[in-house]
C-alpha cells in the first residue's frame, strides 16, 4: 500500500525547475530518498506537506490531496526538519509539549506524551534542561521527539543524522529503524548519506536533477548482473588478473590484491576456476565470496 | 498514559532503542497516540497562551508592568490630594490642570496616555519584538507550520497573545483606578455625571495594546533578530512622533489649536488621539511667549474619524505585513 504518491509533479522556483514531471509512489515501511545536493529531495518533502504549490501534476499523502488537504495531511504526518528549530530558553519538555498542543492534543495529554517520547528518544534525563545547552546529537533527538509526539502515521525525516558523531549517528539510526518497523509508522528518510539509508530503509528512491533515476528495494538494487565473486589474495599478483580469463573469469575490478570477477553462466564451478588460476600463478587466496554491490555503487551509477 | 494496542503494551520494559536507561517501571517503547485531538479552531489559543506564558516568566515583564502603574499611582495621589481639599472648593486637578473635558475622564486619559507612551511601549518591545523574529531565527516556523496549523492560526495566536499581555497591563490598573475614583467621588455624583465612563475607559485602555501588538508583529515578522525588530519599531515610533510634533510646531506656530490633527499623525499620536476621542477629553499644552511668558492652550481632540482610521490603518498594516512574511519555507526564486 502506498503512503504517498505523486503523478507528473513539477515544482518550479521561478525559472528553475526543482522537480520535473515526477511520478513516484512511496510504499509503507521505511523509504530512503537519496540524491546529491540540489536533487529535489527537500522540495519533494515540502511539496508533500503542502508548503510548496506544484506548477503541475498532483499528489497525495495517506490518501489526501497535497494541494487541497494540507492541514489534514499535517495532522497525520510528522516532520523532522534538517536545520535546528528550537526556541532559545525553552526546555525540551516544554518544546515537545508545545508541538503536541499545536497538533491539537489537550495540554495535559501533550505534556504526558512529551515525557513519553523524550524518554523514548533517550532524552529522559535531560528533558528539563534548556535546549540551548544540548549537544548536536541531543538536538537531533528532540527534533525527532517533536515529530512523533502526536503519533503520526507517516514521518518525514530530512537529513536526520546531520552533524552527528559516529555514536550519535548509530543511536539515531537505531531510533529510526525502531520507529519504522512494527510500530505502524511509515518513514521517508531524505539523506545524502548512503550508509544511513542502507542501514534503515527497505526501499530507496534516487533523485537527480529533479527526476527519479533509480528506485526499488535495497536488496534488489544491490543484486548484481550475472555471477560475480570477490577474491582477496595474500599479496597483489598481477599475473592472477592476466591468467583468470584463461579459466573463463572476467576481471571487473582490481585493487590492492582484491579482485572482483564475473563468471559466465555456463561456467559450472567459478570457485574451482579461481583456485586453479591462483595455483597456476603461485598466489594464495585469502578469501572468496559472492560479490555484492554497495548502495554507493548503485547511487553513483544512477546519478552518472 | 495514552492508549496503546495490547501488542504494543506487551513490549513494556524492553530496552529503549536509544539504548539509554532500561527501566522495569517505565514503558520506554514507542507507542502511537490515539487520544483526543482538539479541532483546529483551538490552535490559535495554544500560540496565544504560549506568548502569555513566556511573557509572565520574564522578570523584566513584572518590573515593567509594575513601573507602568506609576502614572496610575500618580493619578491616585492627585485624587487623594484633591479629596483633602475643603468641601465646596474646586476639585479640579490641582497639578497643572492638564486637560479639558469630562471631569473624571481626564484622570484616566492622563494615566493611559502616560503609560502608553513610555512604559507600555517598552513592555510591548519586550514581549512583542521577538514574537515572530525569534521563531524566524530559530527556524521554528517550519516545525510549527508542519503541524495542523495555518498561517492565519499562527498569526491570530501571536496577535491575541501579545494583545492580551498588553491589555492585562493597561486594563488592570485602569480598572483599579476606576474603583478608587468610584469610592472617592461616589458622593459627588461620579456615576451620575459620567455613567458610561467605565465603557469609555475599557475602550480607551484597549487602543494602545491593539496598535502596539499589530505593529510589533509586522516588524517582528520581517526580522530574524528580536533586537533589530525592536529597534526598527522604536525608530518608527519615536521618529514619527518627533516628525509630527515638529510639523505641527512649524506649520501652526501662530495658532497651535488649529493644527491638532497634524500633531497626531504618528503612531503615538494616533493612539493618543483615539484615546482622547473615546474618553471625550482634550489636552492643554504650554506655549512659551517671550513677552507674555508661559500660556496654556487648550487643544480639542483631533477628528475622531481620521485618527481612528489612522490607528486602525496602522494596526491592519502591521498584521498584513506579518501575514505576508509568515511562511514555513523560504522560497528563493531563480
Amino acid at each position: 500500500m502506498s503512503v504517498a504518491s505523486v503523478h507528473n509533479l513539477t515544482v518550479r522556483y521561478g525559472t528553475k525547475t526543482a522537480l520535473s514531471d515526477l511520478t513516484l509512489e512511496f510504499p509503507d515501511g521505511c523509504v530512503g530518498l537519496l540524491g546529491p545536493n540540489g536533487a529535489g529531495k527537500s522540495t519533494l518533502l515540502k511539496t508533500l506537506l503542502g508548503f510548496l504549490c506544484p506548477s503541475s501534476g498532483s499528489g497525495s499523502v495517506l490518501g489526501l490531496d497535497i494541494q487541497s488537504q494540507g492541514l489534514e495531511i499535517r495532522r497525520r504526518v510528522g516532520l523532522m526538519p534538517e536545520q535546528d528549530c528550537h526556541i532559545p530558553g525553552d526546555t525540551a519538555v516544554s518544546f515537545v509539549a508545545y508541538a503536541g498542543e499545536l497538533a491539537g492534543m489537550p495540554s495535559r495529554r501533550a505534556m504526558s506524551r512529551a515525557h513519553e517520547v523524550l524518554e523514548y528518544c533517550g532524552l529522559g534525563e535531560a528533558r528539563y534542561r534548556n535546549v540551548e545547552t544540548y549537544s548536536t546529537g541531543m538536538k537531533q533527538r528532540i527534533k525527532l521527539a517533536q515529530a512523533i509526539v502526536h503519533g503520526p502515521k507517516l514521518l518525514f525525516l530530512d537529513e536526520p543524522t546531520n552533524g552527528l558523531d559516529p555514536a550519535g549517528r548509530t543511536e539515531m539510526l537505531r531510533l529510526i529503524q525502531d520507529v519504522s518497523h512494527g510500530k505502524g509508522v511509515s518513514v521517508i528518510v531524505s539523506s545524502h548519506l548512503l550508509h544511513d539509508v542502507e542501514t534503515t530503509c527497505d526501499r530507496v528512491v534516487v533523485l537527480a536533477r529533479g527526476r527519479v533515476v533509480r528506485e526499488g528495494l535495497v536488496r534488489e538494487l544491490r543484486e548484481l548482473q550475472g555471477r560475480q565473486i570477490e577474491v582477496e589474495l595474500h599479496l597483489p599478483t598481477p599475473a592472477f588478473a592476466e591468467r583468470a580469463p584463461v579459466h573463463g573469469l572476467e576481471i571487473v575490478r582490481e585493487a590492492a590484491g582484491r579482485y572482483r570477477l564475473r563468471a559466465p553462466d555456463d561456467l559450472p564451478d567459478p570457485a574451482r576456476a579461481v583456485f586453479l588460476t591462483a595455483r597456476e600463478v603461485g598466489a594464495q587466496v585469502r578469501s572468496l565470496q559472492p560479490a555484492q554491490r554497495s548502495l554507493q555503487d548503485v547511487f553513483m551509477e544512477a546519478i552518472e | 498514559m495514552t492508549g496503546a494496542s495490547p501488542s504494543e503494551r506487551s513490549q513494556a520494559a524492553s530496552p529503549s532503542p536509544a539504548g539509554a536507561v532500561v527501566s522495569h517501571v517505565a514503558d520506554l517503547t514507542y507507542r502511537g497516540y490515539d487520544g483526543p485531538l482538539y479541532a483546529r479552531s483551538f490552535r490559535w489559543r495554544v500560540v496565544a497562551l504560549s506568548i502569555l506564558r513566556s511573557a509572565l516568566r520574564k522578570p523584566a515583564f513584572w518590573l515593567l508592568a509594575a513601573a507602568s502603574t506609576i502614572p496610575h499611582l500618580f493619578v491616585v495621589f492627585q485624587v487623594f490630594m484633591s479629596s483633602l481639599m475643603p468641601a465646596g472648593a474646586s476639585r479640579e486637578n490641582p497639578f497643572l490642570g492638564s486637560g479639558v473635558g469630562s471631569k473624571y475622564a481626564l484622570y484616566f486619559h492622563q494615566a493611559i496616555t502616560s503609560q502608553s507612551f513610555f512604559w507600555l511601549f517598552l513592555l510591548a518591545l519586550l514581549v512583542g519584538a521577538g514574537s515572530i523574529a525569534a521563531d524566524n531565527r530559530a527556524n521554528a516556523l517550519l516545525v510549527y507550520l508542519s503541524k495542523p496549523l495555518t498561517k492565519t492560526d499562527y498569526l491570530v495566536g501571536k496577535w491575541a497573545g501579545l494583545f492580551a499581555t498588553l491589555a492585562l497591563v493597561t486594563v488592570g490598573p485602569a480598572l483599579l483606578l476606576y474603583v478608587y475614583c468610584l469610592f472617592t467621588f461616589q458622593s459627588e455624583g461620579f456615576l451620575r455625571e459620567e455613567p458610561l465612563l467605565i465603557v469609555r475607559l475599557l475602550g480607551a485602555a484597549l487602543v494602545p495594546p491593539i496598535v502596539h501588538a499589530s505593529l510589533l508583529l509586522g516588524f517582528s515578522a520581517w526580522n530574524r533578530s528580536p533586537a533589530v525588530a525592536g529597534a526598527c519599531y522604536a525608530g518608527v515610533y519615536f521618529v514619527s512622533f518627533v516628525a509630527a510634533m515638529t510639523a505641527w510646531g512649524v506649520l501652526h506656530r501662530g495658532d497651535f489649536a488649529k493644527g491638532v490633527l497634524v500633531r497626531h499623525l504618528s503612531v503615538a499620536g494616533a493612539i493618543d488621539g483615539t484615546v482622547q476621542n473615546i474618553l471625550g477629553v482634550g489636552i492643554r499644552v504650554m506655549k512659551w511667549q517671550r513677552r507674555q511668558g508661559p500660556t496654556w492652550i487648550e487643544l480639542q481632540p483631533p477628528d475622531f474619524a481620521v485618527v481612528l482610521l489612522l490607528a486602525l490603518g496602522l494596526a491592519v498594516a502591521g498584521v498584513v505585513a506579518a501575514r505576508l512574511r509568515i511562511r514555513a519555507v523560504e522560497v528563493v526564486r531563480g
